[in-house]
């Protein structure tokens, strides 16, 4: 008797629910995701917010606000996931850069990097400190600016004009060189996904691939690690202070 | 089967399926509702159907009012799958005795599911006399209500029934007996609510003691001693407690008259019954006063007695990142298991980690008697000179009748450099100031759109950079065109001009060093012919000194100027051809006329092109 009715109910229910599922839009979604964030429901936000993107949806404020509801609901590994995945959009953004700092201060790893020689630091933060569209745009800029030069320096006969194009020139032409190898590397580094964040709150990382490597230390949640090489479901890792070694795959999450 | 006989089931079977699909029903149940005294039954409460993970919050009554509890609770639950459906019950089961003949109701329990509260049927019990030998196997040792008078029975003695909040109250139970009896059971204290115990004395073997009471001498045995410290202020109740004894008292003379039977009751033949008794204390009353409210300190936090504090650091000196150990001992008389850690208020930039605590506590004087110690470890981070603030500690002093507060003394501790880099220390301070802020706001820009890799293409890359090449190309191109159609092929010349006259004057110099004569005069004609002919972009056949000197002056030269260009001219081709042979100081003069005509010619075209 109930299943009857149970079955009946269910079959008044099913169009509507069918209609509910398929018109829950991005807007309506997201909207949700907001408004749960903001009534402090931060479990919701997080579910509204990473179902969009499961759905193929992205954005640089999806990414951050994810993060953001994260960290209020302490998943402090996928908040730092969420950040770097944002700030790979808009690595500028001081918001992000804010509260990546906020939460890797409550991380329980606390890595000192190894000091670069300056330039090569230079490098890292041109690296990271802008998209690499970006870069690539102010290379071709800058090649713009050296082909100018160049027209100057052979079209124009006047002796100064001549010398400051040819001084110019070279200039442009090696601005838009670096650029264009740096934004290379960084769209190289970021489609290979070689960074990635621990996800589980205690991972021992190991000398060898296997089980029975020589446990060598611990990393928890929430760390970001470059990923060297991986084999059959290992990966060896790099800490920002230097100290390498192999973990299972599934602990981490690639940015 | 009559269709009046169906119906009703039909309802039946409904009812049954829908009140457990969605009510649950919650009743009390009996195993007999007659009992003898002197005998169990059982009381069982079932919450059946509905999900049980719903329910919370069950209460039974009380019911020692009419009967003792000899078990219970004991929870079960069940799941039965009937015809694919699940139903389930939870219930809870009390065995009971009665205390005395009559009529008696079991109680209500209640009963939280869903929101609502539940509610049992009551039952009711008759209790009827004893029936001897009714207890299957236990023939002889029925639990009869043996009236033994004041021959044994057992007191809870208080040692005061007015006390502060949290003050100990040291009570003794004792058995008193005038009979020969055993203890069945272990002894076990009942649990009580306000108090927190400390067992001060449970002795292993029980030793009788002579002591008077009421004018009658008894045999005493100290069954427990034990220390309550109330934890709630108020009139409190210190529960009964009860142990059951097996006391051999004389059998009573049998009815018959076989005169077998008068032989064998003769006293020497004297028979004994063993009989069950259930001992047990009277309820003491407390009355528990609540610590004045007056000068209460803020960290205070229940502790009562007599107490000092006696805190150390063991180094004061050390480098950053070494561990230095403060230590808090608080010695005294109280409640000095609830000695809760002090509150240390450590400077920021110093970790420190949960203490270590040791406790050596051990009764006296009506009361514990011991120290509890904390043991801090603490790792300063920085390199500099920092002060732990005094540890404080309140407690009411039971003798004083007030509040006290101990405050140990500071500690100023002298951080060196750690061996560490300072780089390191900035980081972890920078991320120590991040710890106190919050992450910033949601940001509510655009709804996201579905992914679109934009990712970065050699190719297209390599497409763009030739855009600026082929740019360049055309514009190069496109300049020469233009400079030909409008015949800057003469302009270009006549730029050219001066350079190509300095580079043959230079050259011509050289040969009148060299003493060259001939290829002097040739180098400095076709200096002066060559810049002539250049800058009026007239064919090197012309060779004409008046059309030259007519073009000169139609270029709006000043006169002056044209008549020296002239003169230069006419001094180089007569030089040239002359017969004679010229001075080395007429050769030089002719170099120098004819570089100044060059060069003033080039100074008037500049001003005027």
């Amino acid at each position: 008797m109930n299943r009857v009715l149970g079955v009946l109910l269910l079959l008044c229910f099913l169009p509507v629910a069918a209609i509910a599922g398929g018109e829950e839009t991005p807007a309506v979604l997201y909207r949700a995701g907001l408004e749960s964030y903001r009534n402090a429901r931060y479990r919701q936000a997080m579910d509204a917010f990473q179902r969009l993107l499961d759905r193929g949806y992205s954005s640089f404020d999806l990414h951050y606000n994810l993060g953001n509801a994260a960290y209020k609901n302490g998943d402090l590994g996928l908040s730092v996931l969420s950040y770097e995945r944002a700030r790979v959009l808009d690595p500028g953004n001081e918001d992000v850069i804010h509260n990546l700092r906020v939460v890797r201060a409550r991380l329980r790893d606390r890595i000192d990097p190894i000091p670069l020689l300056f330039f090569l630091q230079w490098w890292n933060d041109l690296k990271t400190g802008a998209r690499p569209e970006t870069l690539a745009y102010w290379s071709l800029g800058f090649f713009t600016l050296f082909a100018v030069s160049a027209f100057v320096f052979f079209g124009i006969p006047q002796l100064t004009a001549r010398r400051i194009a040819l001084v110019m020139g070279l200039v442009f032409f090696a601005g838009s060189a670096t650029t264009l190898i740096v934004s290379l590397q960084r769209s190289a580094d970021i489609h290979a996904h070689r960074d990635a964040v621990v996800m589980r709150s205690e991972v021992t990382v190991r000398s060898a691939p296997d089980a029975t490597g020589v446990e060598s230390f611990l990393v928890h949640e929430g760390l970001k690690v470059r990923i060297l090489e991986s084999r059959d479901h290992h990966v060896r890792i790099r800490l920002d202070d230097g100290k390498t070694g192999w973990i299972d795959q599934s602990a981490l999450e690639r940015i | 089967m009559s269709f009046a006989r169906t119906i009703p089931i039909l309802i039946v079977l409904l009812m049954h399926q829908t009140a457990s699909a969605q009510d649950a029903q919650f009743s009390c149940g009996v195993d007999r509702t007659e009992v003898p005294l002197g005998q169990q039954f059982q009381v069982t409460y079932t919450l059946s159907g509905g999900t049980l993970k719903q329910y919370r919050d069950f209460r039974a009554p009380d019911l020692n009012r009419s009967f003792m509890t000899i078990a219970g609770p004991s929870s079960s639950q069940q799941m039965q799958i009937i015809n694919g459906r699940v139903s389930t019950s939870l219930s809870w089961t009390y065995v009971l005795q009665p205390r005395e003949t009559g009529t008696f109701t079991v109680p209500a329990a209640t009963i939280t599911y869903d929101g609502k509260t539940l509610k049992t049927n009551t039952v009711t019990i008759k209790v009827g006399k004893a029936v001897p030998g009714a207890s299957g196997g236990q023939k002889r040792d029925n639990t009869v209500d043996v009236d033994l008078g004041d021959n044994l029975f057992i007191r809870a003695i208080p040692s005061k029934t007015t006390v502060y909040f949290g003050e100990p109250i040291t009570v003794v139970y004792k058995l008193y007996s005038r009979v020969a009896f055993q203890i069945d059971n272990p002894i076990k204290l009942p649990r009580m609510v306000g108090f927190w115990s400390e067992d001060i004395e449970t002795p292993t073997r029980l030793e009788p003691r002579i002591e008077v009471h009421n004018g009658k001498q008894y045999e005493t045995y100290l069954l427990r001693k034990v220390l309550y410290f109330p934890t709630q202020s108020g009139a409190l109740t210190i529960d009964p407690f009860e142990i059951g004894t097996t006391v051999r008292v004389r059998k009573r003379r049998q009815t018959g008259s076989d005169v077998y039977d008068r032989f064998f009751s003769d006293p020497f033949f004297d028979s004994y019954d063993n009989v069950k008794k259930t001992l047990r204390t009277q309820t003491v009353s407390v009355t528990v006063r609540p610590l004045p409210e007056r000068d209460k300190p803020r960290d205070f936090s229940g502790v009562v007695g007599v107490y000092d504090m006696d805190v150390t650091l063991d180094r004061a000196k050390l480098k950053a990142n070494e561990t230095a150990a403060l230590k808090v001992i608080l010695r005294g008389r109280g409640n000095i298991r609830l000695l809760d850690e002090p509150k240390v208020t450590f400077p920021s930039g110093m970790d420190h980690y949960d203490p270590t605590i040791d406790e050596s506590v051990k009764p006296a004087d009506g009361t514990l008697v011991g120290s509890r110690s904390f043991e801090y470890v603490l790792v300063p981070r920085y390199a500099g000179k920092v002060t732990i603030p005094p540890v404080t500690f309140s407690y009411f002093d039971l003798e004083q009748r007030k509040y006290i507060t101990l405050a140990s003394q500071s500690f100023p501790m002298d951080i060196a450099e750690g061996d560490e880099r300072r780089e390191a220390g900035d980081l972890a301070r920078s991320s120590i100031d991040y710890l106190t802020m919050d992450v910033r706001g949601l940001r509510a820009g655009e709804v996201p759109t579905r992914a679109v890799r934009t990712g970065l293409s050699v190719g297209s890359m390599l497409l763009l950079y030739t855009i600026p090449l082929l740019l360049l190309g055309v514009a190069l191109v496109w300049k020469k065109r233009h400079d030909t159609l409008h015949g800057d092929v003469a302009g270009m010349k006549r730029r050219r001009a001066t350079r190509v006259a300095e580079r043959r004057l230079r050259a011509s110099k050289k040969f009148l060093e060299d003493g060259n004569t001939d290829a002097y005069y040739l180098e400095i004609a076709r200096a002066l012919w060559g810049y002539v002919q250049d800058t009026l972009s007239l064919p090197t056949s012309m060779t004409a000194i008046d059309t030259v000197v007519a073009q000169l002056a139609g270029r709006g030269l000043d006169d002056a100027l044209v008549d020296r260009m002239r003169v230069a001219l006419e001094s180089v081709e007569y030089a040239r051809f002359s017969p004679t042979r010229a001075s080395a100081d007429e050769m030089r003069r002719l170099y120098d006329q004819t570089r100044e005509a060059i060069i003033q010619t080039e100074q008037s075209m500049k001003e005027k092109p």
